[in-house]
């Protein structure tokens, strides 16, 4: 193996070698900035080479892993929001007190998990993938201990260990009744017309679970509110960006080459679990008063919308939701981002009262909120708008109509609790407590992340052609 | 180029208004003036020098392009547009006091959408400036009056969800194009050969049809509108009654009656039936409205009413005397607006029931609001009776029980003008208010504003010789028109 | 052969139930020894002789040393060994060990019935799991090693929790 085979493999190791070079220099010498550094370094190394791996691409290594041109787009925005969530720990875990170098060893390990999801061709990298993402969440969770730290903590190792046995249950009975675990191999073998017993439906059904906890979709949803309430905010941004992000990319590669609609009941399950969860996050979200939990059930929201796209399969499906899930990152990472820059030491401001007139307080910090809730909300001149029309078009082509009216109904509902934090941040407020300055590195990335948002809002049309052109090279 | 400049001046002035209002309070208000007037100065040049399009790629993938372009119709609306926008910023000038910045940032940016609206040629073009004027405008609630933030959600929730159904209606219609030709585009020149047809295509029309409707507050879609027009600020006010009123009338014309031909003309005789109801709906509830600014809110539910009446009537006549009523109503009931937030700023209520004689006080403004109600009424010599008058005639000849109700609002309007008139400025004044009169300022953008009001009135015929044609050519006629006229396609 | 799987099966059930039920983690320990004991008996009658030898070695043996030993190390002092020998009343080894001896019998089955009546065992040996393991299925291992990896960093930054408490005192 030469270095030019190992090229379209090194973004996804970068962050692992990263995560031990920090764990060895730990053993000698604990510094919070040159951790954060070395990590920051690592991920942007992994982001730069991307486009030299994209020259090696598609390249498969054995059964286990193919690293082509859409594996390496979604490790790319992977890569992108973990060095956004880098950026924003660092403001955030310097006002904490006790050791924070650890985190950013986790957060390394975690996005190789989630890097290693996206690639995965195999059951085995994409089980052990999602492990590695959800072992190393267990602990960015509750990194800060704290009674709620924990509780979210314990209550997501509880649910995620259901939904891995659920997950590996599913993967048995699948290798039970086909003799394989290799993606391609199982649609080839159905598609050629292998006789199937109820054992296979069984198993696609469990993965199913397993993978709709992961993605927080209704009804496997209900552990989402208390999680993002009880992690610390970067975590929380970790949580709705990158993993559901590569879940989702992965369950795309699983299930796109299953050809879903020719499979009647499945078809129904995945559009049931979309529309329900369009409807419940939305609904949900109307009366939450606290901002992290408003921002869960929209992300439960967003993710049924975009488990609409698993429905059709074409083309322009699997492009509306690449393009969907880059806008979402963007937008998350930059809500979440402005979460943790208003965080303080005890406790983050997080119920929607704490944000009255944060416009007066800190207009930039409250202009970027502002954008990123009405790119939840589907805004023009945001990338909200364009991916949500994006997605409205690929529903209409595939003629989704009950997903696409569920959609329409929850974008209508969604105006109202994020325009209710909106008109919240404009609110007059007399007694101003002072302003702590946002970190430089938390300040960039948000800045960035605004830009981004702006930028796809307005001209998509390059991006969509890189996106096109991933989905050409690699059908 | 220069039909993107109308939208990019506005769009412009507005992050400059905000970034000098952080040092200079007239800074803002002397940026935006200038903006508008620059605009409308294009306008009116545009106006002579005739039709015009523009046309970049936008997201070439789906077929969707930056396309605009300007025929009679539109640049009657974007001259209007820009005409009230200097009138807006006029209003604003001594009510906003604070954040003057970022008001009249969103003030800029709502005429950026609302001008883009009226240019686009491009259907998700036009969707996106529909969309991008909401949240300028929910913004401008926040220097609104005491309900506002709650007007303000009504508003954008009313709008926004109407909006979305338009849009799947636009996709849908995108891939029927697609199908039928195998061309995949929003481009409004190339849509209008779609050959929409079947139960879809009425789907599809009330898709368009809804959204319209929800702008233009015909009833039963009118539930945000009395609370948002009395809570807005004057500025808001003058641009949700004036402007965005006229971009649901504007889209019926523009959209619904040229993409949906058939449909259309199927439906005609409900819209002019909604059309009918909203004028008396309207006159009827101006009756018993105790605010001021919320009676004039009705009466604009009535006017509206009177243009859907023509729209769907739909004879040459009669839609030529809706483009009229929208620029009259634009101008004389933005211009009553105007008056109920001068009157509110000097006496802190818009109760009607306290008002009373102050013609003693301000005569100029009681002049001013004499010759509005008598517009308002629609007097010959103003803008509202040629609209009203070309709306009835050709209403009456596809349908004379419609146009006889529609007669009977004129009457109802009769009597609440003057009613207003009677509770404002005349009587006794029992709480003894004592308040400058019109400013130099107010009495000029007062003046322009019934200048508009009689110029249409009198000299009409550069309106129907600009919108005339262009209504000739898309507009689908009923048989009986084509026979009385003989020569018309 | 059936009927050692269904009977291994069931205690393994059983016996993992019992350890979420227990409330000392010593009397849950004895369980889940009995668990993998059984889920090795289980391995063994599908055929897979080297994972269950596994399974005994690792699991019930090494790992299980390693937990009675961090036990061992929190329960420090002579009350905690007087608290220790009440805790060892026969209702709670009864039940460990009633599972056990069913395990017992089970083994001493399986050693009286004559070879064929094992399924044969498939290749896989030391060497060729060695060699898998280490040739096409090498990202595997290390993402299993990364999994450990993040498990230990986590295990650490919570142990240290009581040192931590003292530093927050401090100032």
């Amino acid at each position: 193996m030469t270095f030019r085979d190992l090229l379209p493999l090194l973004p996804l190791m970068l962050p692992a070698l990263t995560a031990v070079a920090i764990l060895l220099l730990l053993a000698f010498h604990r510094s919070h900035r040159l951790t954060a550094w070395l990590a920051a370094g690592g991920l942007a190394a992994a982001l730069l080479l991307i486009p030299f791996a994209c020259e090696g691409a598609p390249r498969r290594f054995g059964a286990l892993l193919v690293v082509d041109g859409c594996a390496l787009f979604y490790t790319g925005i992977i890569m992108a929001a973990a060095l956004a969530v880098a950026a924003f720990s660092y403001g955030y875990l310097a006002r904490r007190r006790g050791h924070v170098e650890e985190f950013y060893v986790l957060l390394l390990l975690a996005t190789t998990g989630g890097a290693v999801l996206t690639a995965s061709s195999h059951f085995a990298t994409f089980f052990l993938g999602l492990e590695v993402l959800t072992v190393a969440l267990y602990t960015l969770i509750a990194y800060e201990r704290g009674a709620f730290g924990i509780e979210a903590g314990v209550k997501y190792l509880v649910l995620a260990a259901v939904s891995t046995a659920a997950l590996l249950f599913g993967v048995a009975l699948i290798y039970a009744e086909l003799g394989t675990m290799e993606f391609s191999k199982i649609a080839s073998l159905l598609d050629a017309g292998a006789p199937v017993s109820l054992l296979m439906p069984a198993g696609v059904a469990l993965i199913l679970v397993g993978v709709g906890f992961k993605l927080a979709l209704t009804p496997f949803h209900l552990w989402a509110p208390d999680v993002y309430q009880g992690a610390p905010a970067p975590t929380a941004a970790f949580l709705s960006t990158v993993s559901k992000g590569a879940v989702f990319a992965a369950a795309m590669r699983y299930l796109v080459p299953l050809d879903l609609p020719s499979h009647r009941s499945l078809w129904l399950a995945v559009a049931a679990l979309a529309v329900v969860s369009m409807l419940a996050g939305n609904l949900l979200a109307l009366r939450q008063g606290n901002i992290r939990r408003v921002l869960a059930y929209s992300s439960i929201a967003h993710m049924g919308y975009l488990a609409a796209m698993l429905l059709t399969g074409s083309p322009l499906a699997t492009a509306a939701a690449m393009f969907y899930l880059l806008a979402y990152f963007v937008t998350s990472l930059g809500a979440w981002g402005v979460i943790a820059a208003l965080s303080e030491k005890e406790g983050d401001a997080e119920r929607i009262e704490d944000y009255r007139g944060l416009a007066g307080r800190h207009p930039w910090l409250a202009g970027a909120l502002t954008l990123m809730l009405l790119s939840l909300a589907g805004m023009p001149l945001t990338a909200g708008f364009i991916s949500k029309f994006f997605l409205l078009t690929a529903g209409v082509e595939g003629r989704l109509w009950a997903p696409m009216a569920a959609l329409l109904l929850g974008s209508a509902i969604g105006i109202f609790y994020y325009v209710r934090i909106i008109a919240m941040l404009f609110a007059p407020q007399e007694d101003a407590p002072p302003v702590r300055a946002t970190h430089w590195a938390a300040g960039a990335a948000i800045g960035a992340l605004v830009l981004l948002l702006i930028a796809l809002g307005v001209y998509p049309a390059p991006v969509l052609a890189i996106i096109q052109s991933l989905i050409a090279a690699s059908s | 180029m220069i039909l993107a400049l109308l939208i990019i001046l506005p769009l412009a002035a507005g992050p400059l208004a905000w970034l000098t209002g952080r040092w200079s309070r007239s800074a803002p208000r002397w940026i935006s003036l200038a903006a508008m007037a620059l605009d409308l100065a294009l306008a009116v040049a545009l106006w002579i020098h005739g039709p015009m399009e523009t046309s970049w790629g936008w997201i070439p993938q789906l077929g969707i392009g930056f396309t605009l372009s300007l025929d009679g119709l539109s640049i009657l609306m974007v001259a209007l547009t820009a005409f009230l926008g200097v009138i807006a910023v006029a209003a604003s000038w001594k009510e906003i006091k604070d954040r003057v910045g970022f008001f009249h940032f969103n003030l800029m940016w709502t005429l950026a959408g609302i001008t883009g609206v009226f240019l686009a040629s491009d259907l998700l073009l036009f969707y996106f400036f529909w969309e991008l004027m909401l949240v300028p405008m929910y913004f401008l609630f926040l220097w609104g009056q005491e309900k506002r933030s709650a007007a303000g959600m009504k508003f954008l929730i009313y709008t926004q969800s109407s909006g979305l159904l338009m849009l799947l209606a636009i996709l849908v219609l995108y891939f029927m194009h697609a199908g039928a030709t195998g061309v995949y585009t929003f481009d409004y020149a190339a849509l209008l050969q779609t050959p929409a047809a079947g139960p879809a295509a009425n789907m599809l029309m009330f898709g368009f049809f809804i959204a319209f409707a929800v702008k233009m507050g015909v009833p039963p879609f009118h539930g945000w509108l009395p609370d948002a027009y009395t809570h807005a600020p004057t500025a808001g006010t003058l641009l949700l009654a004036g402007l965005m009123a006229k971009t649901g009338a504007y889209g019926l014309l523009r959209f619904v009656l040229p993409l949906f031909p058939e449909q259309a003309l199927q439906f005609a005789p409900m819209g002019m039936a909604l059309g009918a109801a909203a004028i008396l709906y309207g006159g009827l509830m101006a009756f018993s409205q105790t605010d001021l600014k919320r009676m004039v809110a009705y009466t604009s539910i009535s006017h509206m009413g009177f243009v859907l009446l023509g729209i769907f009537a739909p004879t040459a006549q009669s839609q030529q005397g809706a483009v009229i009523l929208m620029l009259g109503h634009g101008a004389a009931t933005g211009a009553l607006f105007v008056m109920a937030g001068a009157l509110q700023e000097r006496l802190g209520t818009r109760e009607l029931g306290r008002m009373g004689g102050l013609w003693e006080t301000a005569p100029r403004m009681g002049g001013t609001m004499l010759f509005l109600a008598l517009a308002l009424m629609g007097l010959p010599g103003t803008a509202n009776f040629i609209g009203e008058f070309l709306v009835l005639v050709g209403a009456w000849r596809t349908s004379i029980p419609l146009a006889t109700v529609a007669a009977l609002g004129m009457i109802l309007s009769v009597i609440y003008a003057l009613w207003m008139i009677q509770r404002v400025f005349q009587g006794p004044n029992r709480e003894n208010w004592k308040f400058p009169d019109f400013s130099l300022r107010e009495t000029v953008a007062a003046a322009a504003m019934i200048g508009v009001v009689l110029w249409i009135g009198l000299y009409p015929k550069p309106i129907s010789t600009a919108a005339g044609p262009v209504l000739d050519r898309t507009m689908p006629r009923a048989d009986l028109s084509a026979q009385d006229e003989g020569g018309e396609p | 052969m059936e009927t050692v799987f269904d009977i291994s099966a069931v205690v393994a059930v059983v016996a993992t139930l019992m350890v979420i039920a227990q409330s000392r983690a010593v009397h849950a320990l004895l369980y889940l020894t009995v668990s993998l004991l059984a889920v090795a008996v289980v391995f063994f009658t599908l055929g897979a002789p080297f994972v269950a030898a596994l399974e005994v070695i690792i699991y019930a043996g090494a790992i299980m040393v390693l937990f009675v030993f961090v036990i061992m190390m929190l329960n420090l002092g002579a009350e905690a060994a007087r608290q220790e020998r009440r805790w060892l009343t026969p209702a709670d080894w009864f039940g460990p060990a009633i599972l056990g001896a069913i395990l017992l019998a089970e083994m001493v089955w399986v050693l009286a019935s004559p070879q064929s009546a094992f399924p044969a065992p498939a290749a896989n040996d030391p060497r060729a799991v060695g060699a898998a393991l280490f040739g096409p299925y090498v990202l595997v291992a290390d993402l299993a090693a990364l999994v450990l990896l993040a498990g230990l960093v986590g295990a650490y930054h919570f142990g240290r929790r009581s040192a931590e408490a003292g530093e927050g005192e401090a100032p």
